[in-house]
Formats: C-alpha cells, sequence, structure tokens
C-alpha cells in the first residue's frame, strides 16, 4: 500500500499547523531572548514595543499563573528565564500581536539588561567542575580490571562527535484557542501530545481535562518535537488563556535553530583489548555528553548510549561510564538513535584504532566479535533470535 | 586496485553492521491505547496515541484495520492524535510508535471482530466468518451480504460498534539501579557497506554505494520502510560529513540558517542506495511481526566516517589522525595533508 498521505502531500493538500484555517480574531506570537549564553537579568524594558501600534501584549515569568517549569524528567528547566539566562536562545517571554510583522518590529525594541557571567561550552570543562545534569551512570559485565592482563592487544583514545540539527522541514509551532469554562483546545506541531497536556496544566494551573492538544501531522519530527514542542505550545495558551483570544505561534526558521536543542553531542575516552586471535576481551569507554543548559531529555539519552555501547558485538567484560555535563547551550534533546548511535560510533572508532594499529582491516574485528544467540548484553538481556551474523554474511 | 591507478582519487570502504533495541528502557513508557468507531454507514474512524510525522505510521495503522476486518481502505480514516480522545500517550518515539499504537488497534479490532462475528453467525448463519473486498464470506462460501448489511443489523440490535483498547509490552523490565534487566521488546539488526571516492585535491567526497542488508522481519509496507531506511541512512551519513553545529566560545550558534548548516542535498546522496531485506521470522512483539524501522537505519551512516578515513589513509598513510566527527571536506583535506 502507497503511503495514505502521498497524493495530498505531493499537492499540497495536507494539513499542517499553520495550514489550520484561522479562527477570526487570532493574535499572533513570537518568543524574544537576549543575546548572551550565561548572564544575570536585569531589567526588560518593554515600553518601546508596548506602545507600537499592533502590539497587544509582552508576557514574562511573572504573568505565569501556575509553575514556571516545563521540565520533563527533572523539573529544571523554566518556561520564560527568570533572573539568569543559561543559555544563547533561551526565551525571556513572548510578544503578541495583531501579525507576525508587528511582533518582529516589536522585538527589535525590547532591551534587557544583563550582567554577563562565564560560559561553559565543553562537557569535559563542565565535567571536571561537577556540573552535572545528573548523577553519573555506568553499565558493567564481567571484570575489566582483571580482563586487561588476557589481552594480547590494549588501544586507548579518545573520540568527539558533534551533535546534529534536526532540521524538520516544519519548524516549531502551536495555536490556541479558548472553549468554554476556561477549557483550551491546542493544535500543536509535536510528538508528544500528554507532554504537552500535562505541562500546560502545570504552568497555567488547570487540570489536564480542561486541555485538549490536537496534532494532525508534523513535517518531520526526528526527535526534535518529542520533548522541546511543549513550550511553545504552553506559550500560545498562556497567551489565549490571558487575552481569551485565539493565539498562533510558528518559528522562523532562524529563531527555531537558534532556540531548540539538539542530538547531544559526545565526547568520549576508550580503552579495547583483543586476543590474539581478535576476540575483543575488554571495553572500557568514558562518555562526556554535553547536555546543554537543562535536563531535557539527556538522562534517557544518556542511558541508551550505554545500552548500545557495545554495538552489535559481543564482549565479556564491559565498564562503560557517562556523565550528563551541563554546559551554557541549548538544551540537547531526542534525535533519531538517542544516544544510541554515539555509543556505537565509540566502539567503532576503538575498533578502527585497533585496525589500523595492527595493519588489518577493520572488518576483520567487526566480523569475529558479532552477537549470536545466547551472548549477553551488558545489562543483562540476552541476544535471542539474533540476524547479526545473516545480515553481515548477505551483505558480503 | 583503484587507489593504486588514481594518485589523486582513492576509494575508502567500510562496513556498519548494527544492533539496535526497541522499546522506551523506561520501561513504563511503554504502552499504548486506541479507539475505533464504526459508523451505521460502515465507515471506520479509528485514533491511536501515534503521531503521524512523515513515517508512514498512519498507513500502517490503516493497514491493521483493512487486515482484520477485510474491507477497503476507503472504508477507514485515521484521525487526528487527540488528548480527549485517547489519554495518557506515550510520545511517537523510540521506534515504538506502530508497535506500541498498532498493537492497541489491533485489540480493538478483535474485540469488535468477535462482536460482528456472533451477529454473523445469528442473523445470517455464517459459522465461519471472513470478509473480503467487502464481502461477508463463510469459509470460502460468499453469503452473498455485505460488510453494510453486517454493520446495520448490529446497529439494530444494540451491539457496541466502538471499541478502546490498552496495549502495555510483556516481559520487559529493567532495574536501573544494578543496570540489569530485560529492557527491549527485541532487536533489530542489519550491516551496510559504504563505498566512497575521496578528491585528494580537494578534500571533497562522494558515496558511490551504500550496500544495505536489513532485518525487518516481516515487513507490512515496504515502500515505506524502504523510504524510512533510505531517509535514515542519509541523515547518518549526513551527521557524519557534512552536518557541522558550530557554537563560538560565548555560545552563540554560529551555522544558524540553511546557508551555514548543510544537510545532504540531492547532490550529495549516494549516487546508489541497495536494500536488501533480510529473510527473518519477525518478532512476535513488533505489529504484525514487521520490526521497528524508524532509528536503527540512521546508525548504518556512521560507516560514511570510516569509509572516509580509510580512503584519506590510502592517500596519507603514515600520519596519525584524530577521530572528530563529522569529516567534513575541511577536515579530510587537513588530514590528507598532515604531516607533508
Amino acid at each position: 500500500m502507497i503511503n495514505i498521505d502521498a497524493h495530498n502531500h505531493v499537492s499540497g493538500k495536507s494539513i499542517y499547523l499553520d495550514d489550520i484555517i484561522e479562527w477570526k480574531g487570532t493574535l499572533y506570537a513570537l518568543p524574544f531572548d537576549v543575546p548572551v549564553a550565561h548572564a544575570k537579568l536585569g531589567q526588560i524594558h518593554m515600553s518601546g514595543a508596548l506602545s507600537m501600534a499592533g502590539v497587544i501584549a509582552i508576557f514574562t515569568a511573572k504573568d505565569i499563573p501556575g509553575k514556571n517549569q516545563i521540565g520533563g524528567i527533572i523539573a529544571d528547566e523554566p518556561l520564560f528565564a527568570e533572573g539568569e539566562i543559561h543559555f544563547w536562545g533561551q526565551p525571556i517571554g513572548i510578544i503578541v500581536a495583531t501579525s507576525e510583522r508587528i511582533c518582529r518590529l516589536a522585538r527589535e525594541q525590547i532591551k534587557i539588561d544583563f550582567t554577563a557571567l562565564p560560559v561553559i561550552t565543553d562537557p569535559r570543562e563542565a565535567q571536571a567542575k561537577n556540573m552535572l545534569i545528573c548523577p553519573p551512570r555506568n553499565f558493567q559485565m564481567g571484570d575489566v580490571n582483571s580482563a586487561w592482563d588476557d589481552c594480547e592487544f590494549v588501544f586507548e583514545g579518545e573520540v568527539n562527535i558533534n551533535g546534529q540539527e534536526h532540521l524538520y522541514i516544519e519548524t516549531q509551532g502551536a495555536y490556541a484557542r479558548m472553549k468554554e469554562d476556561g477549557s483550551i483546545l491546542i493544535a500543536s506541531s509535536t510528538q508528544g501530545p500528554t507532554a504537552v497536556q500535562r505541562t500546560i496544566s502545570n504552568v497555567l494551573d488547570i487540570p489536564m481535562h480542561k486541555i485538549e492538544v490536537d496534532t494532525v501531522r508534523l513535517g518531520g519530527g526526528f526527535g526534535g518535537k518529542e520533548d522541546q514542542a511543549t513550550g511553545w505550545a504552553v506559550m500560545v495558551a498562556l497567551a489565549a488563556q490571558k487575552l481569551q483570544k485565539p493565539v498562533k505561534m510558528v518559528l522562523h526558521r532562524m529563531d527555531d535553530m537558534r532556540m531548540t536543542g539538539k542530538r547531544h553531542p559526545y565526547s568520549a575516552d576508550f580503552k579495547i583489548g583483543l586476543s590474539s586471535d581478535l576476540k575483543i576481551i575488554a571495553y572500557e569507554a568514558t562518555f562526556y555528553q554535553n547536555a546543554g543548559a537543562a535536563a531535557d531529555l539527556s538522562p534517557a539519552v544518556l542511558e541508551r548510549t550505554l545500552f548500545h555501547a557495545t554495538n552489535a558485538y559481543f564482549v565479556q567484560n564491559v565498564h562503560v561510564t557517562a556523565f550528563s555535563c551541563k554546559t551554557n547551550l541549548p538544551p540537547n534533546t531526542a534525535f533519531r538513535g538517542f544516544g544510541g548511535p554515539q555509543g556505537k560510533f565509540v566502539i567503532e572508532a576503538a575498533i578502527t584504532k585497533v585496525a589500523e594499529s595492527l595493519g588489518i582491516p577493520a572488518s576483520d574485528i567487526q566480523k569475529r566479535n558479532l552477537l549470536q544467540d545466547g551472548d549477553e548484553f551488558s545489562y543483562g538481556q540476552i541476544v535471542d533470535q539474533c540476524e547479526a551474523q545473516n545480515a553481515w554474511n548477505s551483505c558480503e | 586496485m583503484f587507489n593504486e591507478q588514481n594518485a589523486h582519487f582513492k576509494k575508502g570502504v567500510a562496513v556498519q553492521p548494527i544492533c539496535f533495541g526497541i522499546s522506551f528502557t523506561n520501561t513504563m513508557m511503554n504502552h499504548a491505547r486506541a479507539l475505533v468507531h464504526i459508523y451505521q454507514d460502515g465507515s471506520v474512524v479509528v485514533s491511536t496515541g501515534a503521531v503521524e510525522m512523515g513515517q508512514g505510521v498512519n498507513t500502517k495503522m490503516l493497514q491493521v484495520v483493512v487486515q482484520k476486518f477485510g474491507v477497503g481502505a476507503e472504508n477507514v480514516r485515521i484521525e487526528s492524535t487527540n488528548t480527549l480522545r485517547i489519554a495518557n500517550t506515550s510520545p511517537t518515539a523510540a521506534s515504538a510508535g506502530a508497535d506500541l499504537n498498532g498493537k492497541a488497534l489491533e485489540m480493538a479490532c478483535v474485540s469488535l471482530w468477535e462482536r460482528l462475528e456472533n451477529v454473523a453467525a445469528e442473523h445470517f448463519s455464517i459459522s465461519n466468518l471472513k470478509i473480503q473486498n467487502g464481502m461477508l464470506f463463510d469459509g470460502f462460501q460468499n453469503s452473498g451480504n455485505n460488510w453494510l448489511d453486517l454493520i446495520q443489523k448490529a446497529f439494530q440490535l444494540r451491539v457496541n460498534l466502538s471499541e478502546h483498547a490498552h496495549y502495555a509490552t510483556p516481559m520487559i523490565h529493567f532495574d536501573k539501579v544494578i543496570g540489569k534487566g530485560h529492557p527491549f521488546a527485541y532487536h533489530v539488526y542489519g550491516t551496510a557497506i559504504l563505498e566512497v571516492t575521496v578528491d585528494c585535491l580537494r578534500g571533497t567526497y562522494h558515496f558511490d554505494k551504500v550496500q544495505i542488508v536489513h532485518d525487518l522481519g516481516k515487513s507490512m509496507n515496504t515502500h515505506i520502510d524502504n523510504g524510512q531506511i533510505e531517509g535514515a541512512v542519509v541523515q547518518g551519513i549526513g551527521w557524519m560529513t557534512l552536518e557541522e553545529i558550530i557554537y563560538n566560545k560565548e555560545g552563540k550558534l554560529i551555522t544558524n540558517a540553511l546557508s551555514t548548516y548543510k544537510i545532504p542535498d540531492i547532490y550529495s546522496v549516494p549516487s546508489e542506495i541497495n536494500i536488501k531485506h533480510l529473510e527473518s521470522q519477525g518478532h512476535e512483539m513488533a505489529i504484525q511481526k514487521s520490526k521497528a524501522v524508524g532509528e536503527p537505519p540512521l546508525m548504518y551512516g556512521l560507516g560514511a566516517y570510516f569509509a572516509i578515513r580509510n580512503a584519506v589513509r590510502a592517500f596519507n598513510p603514515d600520519a596519525e589522525f584524530e577521530i572528530d566527527a563529522p569529516y567534513t571536506p575541511e577536515k579530510v583535506l587537513m588530514d590528507l595533508y598532515k604531516g607533508r
């Protein structure tokens, strides 16, 4: 069966958030920030913007009726910055106006006082200063320390992996309107409608049964709208509740790229030991995850790095450790693979290093160590219905 | 051979096996719900917790219903994901959207089917109900009645034509404190071979061929699954090659637009991507034994880094190189002439 959306997609008939027929009286919202990654916030000068024709309101942290908090796993991320800025692009508030263009012009009129603080962008530097999102995690199987002596070859090295922008074609956006009795309908370009509903409930201080989140489809998500679609939806819901008018926000590409988190960059150290017949006997790795300024989904991403640290290989002695490091970057988030790709990249790099040092193809080592039924993953699950060797053999 | 004959172009090859666990590693998130209404005109509307984001989950949901009821696709509509219709959803993520929501949908359809079987037995004397192209069969015998007759009779008899079902992945568990358990419903496997040619004067490169053998189990939709594999491998290659995020020391994003952040375009995707489906039995915990496909194939792209590195080493065999992804053409050029 062909994709049921195929014809509507190619003929432009599919409805995305920005295609929803607008309700009468719709207002437009735009987030504003300050060009600094770490600072003490001073006064926000809004009078110039507020006096512009078409500007309806500006909302900041002090306008929030419930909790100024959108953190999913850990409550460490305000909807609007309060007192301090922790990353370049952190929303301080939103402007609501009768058109998107007026919002943009008004944004230029907002002046914000701040005192810059030291900025950390490197995860190893953050870890050295004990700036961690959550306690370190580690997975262990066998005993690496006693295994090194049994190894014919032992190699160590360092790996760096950069992040990745989701670049969904449809940028972040949401559209809210009031129903009766303080109920709200929010159309949201989100992978997690319930997260949107739950967070609006906390921030607006209304029960979940008064919040209807509706998602027709997304123009791409890739993980970037698992947790990070929420904030924008909360902002329009807040404005709709305050103004009793429909309010819509669709981010400009450059705002989206600046303000949202991405795939986590990682730095890592590895140590790998093999027998003379190229069996990997021991593998040790330490991962430094660049989480950005708040937890977002980083602890879960960190865990998946450990789950997949040995990729498709059986290693009997494994010790992998991971630090989620707090830096002054936008909070990094879910991205297709969710930390798994970074974990795999490091062991592939380790195998490459061994192969280059021994002057043999990496594939000799890879093939020798592929998983098979009955093997155990470092997290205790037993391998069954394994297709690693079948896939390799049919590809060769 | 190519590398011996060409001074300024070098080919590199890497093999990239993958193994990826399917399930949210936070066990409590592995459940989903589905709501099915059959209206009195025989049309069917479906809501699940799955969010359509281009991955084709709605098409797979529709297939579940069509295959269970034996009616044409035009009879079934997949509605938006809505918190009033489907409560307490997990995000559509972890490659698990089709599995979790599809299993819930299957359960809802089975309950409705059982009621319809009773109606068919009592009022159309059909003891072994099968529906094909909307016609009711008793085994292989066409009864002459159709889906609409069955639904209208059920409605007259005040049979409930709506069903809401809940599915929670069985078996899985994980103890975070000791880091042991059985967190994944199953694993997805595969292997890719990536071939690249590096222009050793410019540092640019092009992927000539990516050959993939991927374990889909029993794919319920090969068009959609191949699309997911192609998209994922290209996204993975992009991450390892062209896509470079740069923040300056002050924490400002420098690559803040499409002019400075490059994703693969039609010119930079591999000339050839061959996908072969591994003949495997599939897994009971995958929807219709069709294994999850969203994330795993992205990791074939990791091989792009190592393929380029092998080509660079063919040109400059004696230097020591860092491992620092992505391997942009700038970094490739520096490595090609490192120590020379």
